[in-house]
């Protein structure tokens, strides 16, 4: 330990104009990201330009620092002084490790701290989260940059080895991919294949600095990353198994059945994608608690004249909507299908997963004041400007539950969904706030008070129906 | 006790090119060893492999009883390393990279850095990459004595520095490692013939001999035999002898096994028109330079 801390001292001796950088970094990126909404008048428009600016310069600042930190003792090279003095190398590993921790990973948590804790949004109860976050984000920030520092020589080596790192990515992911879902990357399997990966360099290095080796495998892993990637997301462990969702869920009896016997037509909701048509097929609810309501989506199959759809492979989702009291499944069809259906009448098959969520308001919240907390949506400001009034809300790391905003007002309908950040989600960005919500109004018609409606979930079911003699064209929403 | 240095078939290759070539080397106990050869003969190579700082791709040498691929930090808290290349971190002073170094030694002598900072007129408050060559030199030396290493490494420690500089680190040097296995490597006889105990004359990666300094000297002579006509060389050309130089009736060789009862009589009976013989004692320069020579004749005629 006394060795570690040595090598600490002198690289904190030497190192502190960098150090000094990072923490005037790290300082104005917390402050100003306070300061910044995604809003832009001209009070925040220079705000938000500073705050991109130091989101850029902040990483930049702690590469450069790292890259510095690991050439005082480079491993790459048969030159250096310390080759030959009595250096453990895990005690130097640890030393260099002891100071990204302190120099790299405090400010940004202190950061990250000041960042929430200066909006209101709660500090103490998501430390294990803010801990958690700094994990994920040493995992893309800090290990990656103080891997390539003990394979290179020198800050140009260094700068080029990220460059062909992130070559070798992008090129395969544009020329291998092959359509393959990006999710892949966002997923614990990325930070899992990379840390290791990178630490494994970096352990190797230190203990026996056979940097050509080194480099011949990191290029290795980057070029097969995307064959890599897919193997590794398809390991069991990366796949909790989806819940088998019960027929008639516990405690309730809600019955969902095809309603083609109702008159009405939907003609409100969202527009079709272009070159596609929405089909809104009535459904029938009954048994649903009070203060909920039923949503979710459908894998369906239309057969019309002996003829399936979708071709075999292929699938259609489809949603469960309420417009106000009644229900409908909105099929997106492809228009250029659309005269089969025209001239003939379809049988449906669907398999519905559905959940049951709240639906009453909890809050109601007078837009009066210039800022205000919300429930869910987190630290909220009103922007007003010229003739136009925004509202802007960021949330923190803490969980939220998806909300329904209402302002009361016949347009716009209003109503934003929040999600809950899920354990996961990697932090692409250095800020710990999300903003979650901006909405905007002529300021004419600007709202005096919203409403909140959390969605929590009730209960979830699973349900097949089915329905023959379809007349689908008759239900093609039409504006 | 075992020699502080073994090596056994040791060799390192950088693609095709061998830089040491199965070479066997023994340096005893105590002595000072100098490692001569020319240039890109593979001394260098050699010493970063004794230290560790290159992998042998055959054979291994031992260093301190333990083989040089596993040397850890104790063996090098008994180990001085100095090379003419090495990279200091210049932005240290003086006395701060002593200070530094200090806590890695349990042997560290605060009495004697401080008497070789002295000693070396080295500036303490001055940056290391602020140093003139010479000066980095000391620097380096008083950094690896300072904490009286069983075995001290120096590869090519004098190389460009003037003859005052030059004498300062051998007086400091042998003042002060008294007993210490020194292995010193040169391609200038001239810098390390007035204090090596032993020599090892390294060429085309190979040691090409291995022996103590006086033995050397006593083993070659430089042989002149003045003739009365141009008289035709003897057939029978004792291999100890090398090729000879002609010139206006005088034929000069060199005897690299030169035994005082024999070499005169093998004189007399090869060349019995001889007016006059003349038996010279060589310097070390001037043998490293017959065996420098030899051995590029031999690659030549291969």
């Amino acid at each position: 330990m006394k060795q570690v801390l040595h090598i600490f001292r002198k690289d904190v001796r030497h190192l502190w104009p960098s150090i000094a950088i990072v923490m005037v970094m790290a300082i104005g990126h917390a402050v100003f990201d306070v300061l910044s909404w995604p809003v832009y008048t001209p009070e925040t428009t220079r705000v938000n330009a500073i705050s991109s600016l130091l989101n850029m310069l902040l990483p930049l600042s702690l590469w450069f620092l790292i890259a510095q930190l690991i050439f005082q003792e480079a491993l790459p090279g048969d030159r250096q002084f310390w080759l030959t003095r009595p250096y453990r190398w895990t005690h130097l590993l640890a030393a260099k490790i002891l100071f990204v921790i302190i120099f790299c990973s405090v400010p940004l948590f202190v950061s990250d701290c000041y960042i929430l804790g200066a909006q209101g949004l709660g500090v103490f109860g998501v430390i294990p989260r803010l801990l958690f976050r700094q994990m994920l984000l040493a995992a893309l920030f800090i290990v990656p940059a103080f891997t390539l520092a003990t394979v290179t020589t020198g800050l140009l080596q260094f700068v080029l080895a990220w460059f062909i790192l992130l070559l070798a990515l992008v090129s395969e992911l544009v020329l291998g991919s092959n359509g393959a879902s990006f999710d892949v990357y966002s997923g614990p399997a990325f930070v899992l294949i990379f840390t290791v990966t990178f630490m494994g360099i970096v352990l190797w290095q230190y203990a026996k600095r056979h940097t050509m080796a080194a480099r011949v495998v990191l290029l290795a892993v980057a070029c097969a990353f995307l064959p890599i990637m897919r193997e590794v997301w398809h390991l069991p462990f990366f796949h909790r198994a989806a819940p088998t969702l019960p027929e008639s869920p516990k405690g309730f009896d809600i019955r969902v059945s095809y309603d083609l016997s109702r008159v009405s037509l939907r003609r409100s909701g969202q527009a079709p994608p272009d070159g596609f048509l929405h089909a809104c097929i009535p459904l029938a609810v009954e048994g649903l608690p009070p203060g909920t309501l039923l949503r979710g989506n459908a894998l369906t199959t239309i057969r019309v004249a002996g003829r399936t759809w979708p071709e075999p492979g292929q699938m259609w989702a489809s949603s469960v909507e309420r417009d106000g009291n009644e229900y409908w499944q909105t099929l997106t069809l492809r228009k250029s299908g659309s005269k089969a259906i025209e001239q003939q009448s379809a049988s449906l098959h669907a398999s519905f997963d559905l959940e049951v969520v709240t639906d009453r308001v909890e809050t109601t919240l007078s837009l009066a004041k210039q800022s205000f907390h919300a429930p869910n949506l987190g630290f909220c400001r009103v922007f007003s400007f010229g003739s136009r009034t925004n509202l802007s809300c960021k949330t923190g790391v803490a969980p939220t539950v998806e909300t329904t905003v209402s302002y009361g007002l016949s347009e716009p309908t209003a109503g934003q969904a929040i999600a809950s950040t899920p354990e996961y989600s990697l932090p692409w960005e250095l800020s710990p706030t999300t903003s979650n919500m901006t909405t905007g109004f002529n300021s004419d018609q600007a709202p005096a008070e919203m409403t909140l409606t959390p969605r929590r979930k009730v209960t979830q079911f699973h349900r097949t129906l089915n329905a023959s003699s379809v007349e689908l064209i008759r239900y093609v929403r039409r504006p | 006790m075992s020699s502080p240095i073994r090596c056994e078939g040791v060799a390192k290759r950088f693609r095709r090119v061998a830089a040491v070539d199965g070479l066997e080397l023994e340096v005893p106990e105590g002595s000072i060893y100098a490692l001569i050869g020319p240039n890109g003969a593979g001394k260098t190579t050699l010493i970063k492999m004794l230290v560790n700082i290159l992998r042998p791709s055959e054979g291994h040498c031992v260093v301190l009883d333990t083989d040089a691929r596993r040397l850890t930090a104790r063996e090098f808290e008994q180990i001085g390393y100095v090379s003419e290349n090495q990279e200091l971190p210049e932005w240290m002073t003086v006395d701060y990279f002593l200070a530094y170094l200090k806590p890695f030694y349990k042997n560290w002598d605060d009495g004697l850095a401080t008497e070789l900072t002295r000693e070396f007129q080295l500036a303490g408050h001055r940056r290391l990459g602020q140093l003139s060559r010479g000066m980095k030199m000391k620097a380096a030396l008083a950094s690896s004595l300072a904490y009286h290493p069983r075995l001290i490494l120096l590869d090519e420690p004098f190389s460009g520095l003037d003859a005052l500089v030059r004498d300062e680190l051998i007086a400091g040097l042998l003042e002060r490692a008294a007993g210490t296995t020194i292995l010193v490597s040169s391609h200038d006889l001239g810098e390390v013939e007035s204090f090596a105990s032993h020599v090892g004359f390294m060429d085309a990666g190979r040691l090409q001999c291995s022996e103590e300094t006086t033995k050397l000297y006593e083993r070659f002579r430089e042989i002149e035999v003045t003739l009365v006509s141009t008289a035709t060389l003897p057939s029978d050309w004792p291999e100890s002898w090398s090729k000879p130089q002609r010139s206006d009736g005088v034929v000069r060789f060199i005897d690299n096994q030169f035994d005082a009862n024999w070499t005169p009589v093998a004189i007399a009976e090869r060349f019995p028109a001889a007016v006059n013989v003349s038996i010279k004692p060589m310097s070390l320069r001037e043998i490293f330079v017959s065996l420098a020579q030899a051995g590029r004749r031999l690659r030549g005629e291969r």
